[in-house]
């Protein structure tokens, strides 16, 4: 535990933490205590987490890399959180990450952007920045992240770890300050599929608070075991020449190696694919602009210093002065597609092209049991690199699908593409089949032995 | 193409306060995505039924017992600002809906 | 004014009697609690909360739907109404668009259906004070998230009147089918009406909406206040602008709260937060079966018992009234007529003049049958029950009251008959009258009646004098 608070504090350089909890090394000494008097302990006591900070965590400030809540201490936590602490685990720091999760790079924090371990000059991928570089670099073995339209796999793929979105209702998201109800799922960054599997396991589970959690969790036997016989569709569409070179010689290594492992690898064509971009772009931000608008500055989020303008002006000064400018165009977007006259052509014209991805991934199911793309269509890039929004956003094409059809993907590690950095490749299953990706994940760890995850050490 | 008075309509919707040069820059951001979800248009998709929730679940309830909420003194604490227990706000000029 | 018809439709919102609120655990009744005691992070709308749905909420806004003959639908949603407003903690309203769960009921007034468009639940808002001359406003959450059932009635009310009368329905339905205690005095029934006038025949005018009316009153007087106002307009070749406006009850006149031109833009779509809820036949079947006697079967079902038609009304719609009535029914053999007079009349009367009820009395079922009972039977005279009343109310037995006293009616002629006699001979004046005047027998009656201590049969009595006086 001391250990792993020096390093994060050691680390600062890297912007992975927003705040440090250092009550944490209390918590390990009195579970040393406990253990020590031959109490059994859950099954992750003492390991220490690290927690995206856009999940409530009672008594420790929780900002989701926001100026407007920069004075916001939860008095409740979210249910994961919960649930890994109930299992013994301590929640070391809440990590940073792009404003109210939207952005792909962690460039878009109101604390200054995180940087990726392998090189601090390229970004860590976005929004789960912090907690991909906390894993990445060794600090924690776990992360909590939130995934809505890629945010834990890109940046597992670029920080060369780990990355699991559950089936939708998997996880809880009581306590999770929402972005984008509908698409975002709590996701775990791990660099062994082991701790995967356990964090999972803990942390599934039907919750009482949260309407859309599944009655029962998938069902996580199954997850182990080879690969023979096992079927996986390469996405046409995204496995061609809209990825670098050195992302698609890491997917050419990642199918040799399945077919080494007895698995057979076709190509099945998802053919509205490649809408899921824009129709994420519009259900994402429609629904963010109702999560949004309760910080206002009237209860508990920033309120703009000139009370005496009255209220309608200083919750237009709050929020304009408190979001940074990504999340002022997504409200802007959103607020546009739901407005009278446009509903029809933006908002409700996305949800019924999300039923045809729907649609395509479910045919697609029907002949393969598994989907494979990258995760991103590129490795990750410099910091300032991408000025252009819609640039960055091209880069979520891979991994929207999942969010909008609600099953279970993961970003596994498959070595370096440009400039030596990591990149990964993403799993996608049919929903409640999360044990499938835990299986093929847990195969490709074992083929690559130790250079499955390495830890960047030397990121400073 | 989003016009000034749109923008404007848009971002009093929105309870956004911007400068000039922010209202241009995100007109700006705006219209180019506008342009992107186009592309949408180009897929038929009459009799499609829109998907809002991605799984399938109906009849979620909870029963009608009362449970325990926040101290009052926790939700004190939230606040900006308070006075005699009620959340002190900027004078609000409308009665509302 | 008369050359202009009103044209009157209600928005009417219920607080539905249920122990939480609408999407969390907290208590639903919070009236007079001190602020910001009785909420937790979901109805204060805290970053990463979620609501989740009271199923007795939905149990009871469907009854109602039922109740007014609305269709259900099989299946219904909630979508998120977008509006800035301090008192709406999260900025969005949890309510209905599509699919209400009613549509298209009705509600009989004289003889009439008044038409309901739809029934849908909702989440109600907080409430906010704006101290005078301040420059700041008070926020209390209390109330936010408590459940609400919206009524939208069609423009099919035509006079004040109506619109209380029907008002005065909706309460009596409400609180028959234990859905709501419905009382304008507590918030627990808000209305907000919807007039316009025209010329008889002509299409519909302009409406204007009035908010803010705190009582039945309230809602009859800015009706009549706004129909003169309107009319005065149209009379004068001028238009009605499409306003909101809230009545002012000090100084009884309406004022301008916003105009339409800043018409909200609600942005509805499907809460992804709640999975959508499926109302099956069975469910259906379940809630008809439970669902209480309404105030209109209760009304026909008494007069066909004999009841007068108003007496029928006047019980019919009172819960306490009606369940007091149907409980006495049980026990007493006899005339439900007789029973719904005193009860309706002298039982009602005296409560009310002594700042009582049914529940704060110690009247019983049993005490008001059996006090009717001896009255019919003709053990005492009506005049004598009256006054035992208030002591009957107090908790007395009537038998007991009648034993101790020794009140029994007498009925013995021939006893009676020498009374007569000699209140004849004592009264020659008003014997000649009542020989020429029929009516003057009463002056002759009230003195048997009075020496006998009240005692006497009237009925007997009036016999013997007519008998007498040949």
């Amino acid at each position: 535990m001391r250990e792993a608070l020096a390093r994060a504090e050691a680390a600062e350089g890297l912007g992975a933490f927003i705040t440090l909890v250092p009550e944490a090394l209390e918590k390990a000494r009195t579970l040393d205590v406990r253990r020590a008097a031959g109490e059994t302990l859950g099954p992750l006591a003492g390991v220490p987490v690290a927690v995206k900070d856009n999940l409530c965590t009672a008594g420790v400030l929780t900002t989701a890399g926001s100026k407007s809540l920069t004075g916001f201490v939860p008095p409740y936590s979210a249910t994961v959180v919960e649930r890994l602490e109930a299992a013994g685990a301590i929640v070391i720091g809440k990590t940073n990450l792009d404003e109210f999760g939207m952005g792909s790079s962690n460039e878009n924090s109101a604390f200054g952007p995180a940087r990726n371990p392998h090189n601090p000059d390229f970004v860590p991928g976005g929004s789960s920045g912090g907690s991909a570089a906390a894993v990445a670099a060794g600090i924690t073995p776990l992360a909590l992240g939130t995934d809505t339209g890629g945010s834990v796999r890109q940046p597992a793929s670029f920080t060369g770890v780990l990355g699991f979105k559950p089936t939708y209702g998997a996880l809880s998201r009581y306590g999770v300050i929402a972005f984008a109800s509908s698409l975002e799922q709590v996701g775990v960054l791990a660099r062994s599929t082991r701790d995967l599997e356990l964090a999972l396991s803990v942390m599934f589970g039907h919750d009482p608070h949260d309407a859309t959690s599944l009655a029962s969790p998938p069902d996580l036997t199954g997850a182990h075991g080879d690969l023979t016989g096992v079927r996986v569709g390469k996405v046409r569409e995204l496995c061609g020449d809209g990825n670098s070179e050195g992302v698609l010689g890491a997917l050419a290594r990642t199918e040799a190696t399945l077919k080494a492992l007895g698995a057979t690898v076709g190509e099945v064509s998802l053919p509205h694919a490649p809408y899921g971009t824009a129709a994420y772009y519009l259900v994402a931000p429609a629904e963010a602009s109702s999560n949004l608008a309760r910080f206002d500055g009237m209860v508990y989020s920033y309120r703009s210093g000139e009370d005496r303008l009255g209220q309608a002006e200083v919750m237009r000064r709050s929020r304009g002065e408190s979001f940074g400018p990504e999340v002022r165009r997504r409200i802007l977007t959103g607020t546009y597609a739901l407005s009278a006259g446009y509903y029809d052509a933006y908002y409700g014209k996305a949800l019924k092209v999300r039923r045809l991805i729907a649609g395509d991934m479910a045919r697609a199911f029907t002949s393969y049991d598994l989907l494979l793309t990258p995760t991103a269509p590129t490795a990750a890039y410099r910091l300032s690199e991408k000025g252009d929004p819609l640039a960055v956003y091209m880069g979520d094409v891979d991994t929207v699908l999942a969010n909008l059809a609600g099953v279970p993907a993961v970003s596994v590690p498959a070595g370096t593409a440009e400039e030596g950095l990591p990149c990964g490749m993403q799993f996608m299953a049919p929903a409640l089949q999360d044990a499938r990706l835990l299986r093929v994940a847990g195969a490709l760890e074992a083929a690559a032995g130790k250079s499955f995850a390495p830890v960047a050490a030397d990121f400073l | 193409m989003l016009s000034d008075a749109e923008m404007e309509h848009l971002k009093m919707l929105a309870r956004l306060e911007l400068s000039e040069t922010e209202t241009e820059s995100l007109k700006g951001d705006l219209n180019r995505l506008l342009a992107y979800f186009d592309l949408l248009s180009e897929l038929d998709t009459d009799g499609v039924d829109e998907l809002a929730r991605p799984v399938d679940v109906d009849s979620v309830f909870r029963d009608d017992v009362v449970q325990a909420g926040l101290e009052p003194h926790t939700v004190q604490a939230l606040a900006v600002e308070t006075e005699g227990g009620f959340f002190k706000v900027p004078r609000t000029v409308d009665s509302g809906e | 004014m008369s050359e202009f018809e009103p044209v009157i439709g209600l928005e009417v919102h219920l607080a539905l009697s249920t122990k939480s609120k609408m999407f969390c655990g907290c208590p639903a009744e919070t009236f007079g609690s001190a602020p910001n005691t009785h909420t937790c992070p979901v109805c204060l709308g805290l970053p990463g909360s979620l609501p989740t749905i009271n199923r007795a909420a939905f149990d009871k806004a469907l009854m109602f739907a039922l109740a007014l003959g609305c269709s259900v639908p099989e299946r219904t949603q909630f979508h998120r109404k977008n509006y800035f407003y301090p008192d709406a903690p999260k900025n969005y309203q949890i309510s209905q668009y599509d699919h209400p769960v009613g549509e298209h009921g009705f509600i009989e007034l004289g003889g009439r259906r008044v038409g309901v468009t739809r029934c849908h639940v909702e989440e109600d808002a907080g409430r906010s004070q704006h101290p005078l001359y301040a420059p700041y406003s008070l926020v209390d959450l209390n109330r936010a998230g408590a459940p609400l059932l919206e009524m939208v009635t069609e423009p099919d009310l035509r006079t004040p009147e109506e619109a209380r009368e029907f008002l005065n329905k909706v309460r009596a339905i409400a609180r028959a089918l234990g859905v709501s205690d419905a009382n304008p005095e507590e918030g627990k029934l808000r209305a907000d009406v919807n007039v316009s006038v025209r010329r008889p025949g002509a299409p519909f005018g302009t409406k204007v909406e009035v908010k803010n009316l705190n009582s039945f009153r309230s809602v009859q007087r800015a009706l009549e206040f706004e129909i003169k106002r309107q009319s005065r307009i149209l009379a004068d070749s001028g238009s009605v602008r499409q306003d909101t406006l809230g009545w002012d009850e000090g100084g009884q006149k309406t004022y301008l709260m916003r105009t339409k031109e800043g018409e909200a833009d609600y942005r509805y779509f499907p809460d992804p937060d709640l999975p959508p809820v499926r109302i099956d036949a069975a469910w259906l079947e379940r809630l008809r079966a439970d669902t209480p006697e309404l105030p209109d079967a209760k009304e026909a079902r008494y007069v066909g018992l004999g009841v007068r038609a108003d007496t029928a009304a006047l019980l019919a719609y009172d819960t306490e009234l009606s369940s007091f009535f149907d409980r006495t029914l049980k026990t007493s053999g006899g005339n439900a007529q007789a029973v719904a007079n005193w009860l309706g009349g002298d039982v009602t009367g005296y409560l009310n003049a002594n700042g009582l009820t049914l529940e704060t009395s110690k009247l019983t079922p049993e005490h008001l049958a059996r006090l009717v009972d001896l009255v019919e039977r003709g053990t005492i005279s009506g005049k004598v029950a009256k006054e035992l009343l208030p002591d009957v109310i107090g908790g007395a037995s009537p038998e007991a009251l009648v034993r101790v006293r020794g009140l029994e009616q007498v009925t013995d002629a021939s006893a009676l008959g020498s009374v007569v006699d000699a209140v004849l001979a004592e009264n020659p004046k008003l014997v000649d009258e009542a020989k020429a005047n029929p009516k003057a027998v009463n002056a002759l009656l009230g003195r048997v009646i009075k020496s006998t201590g009240g005692k006497a049969k009237p009925e007997l009595v009036r016999e013997l004098i007519v008998q007498k006086l040949g």
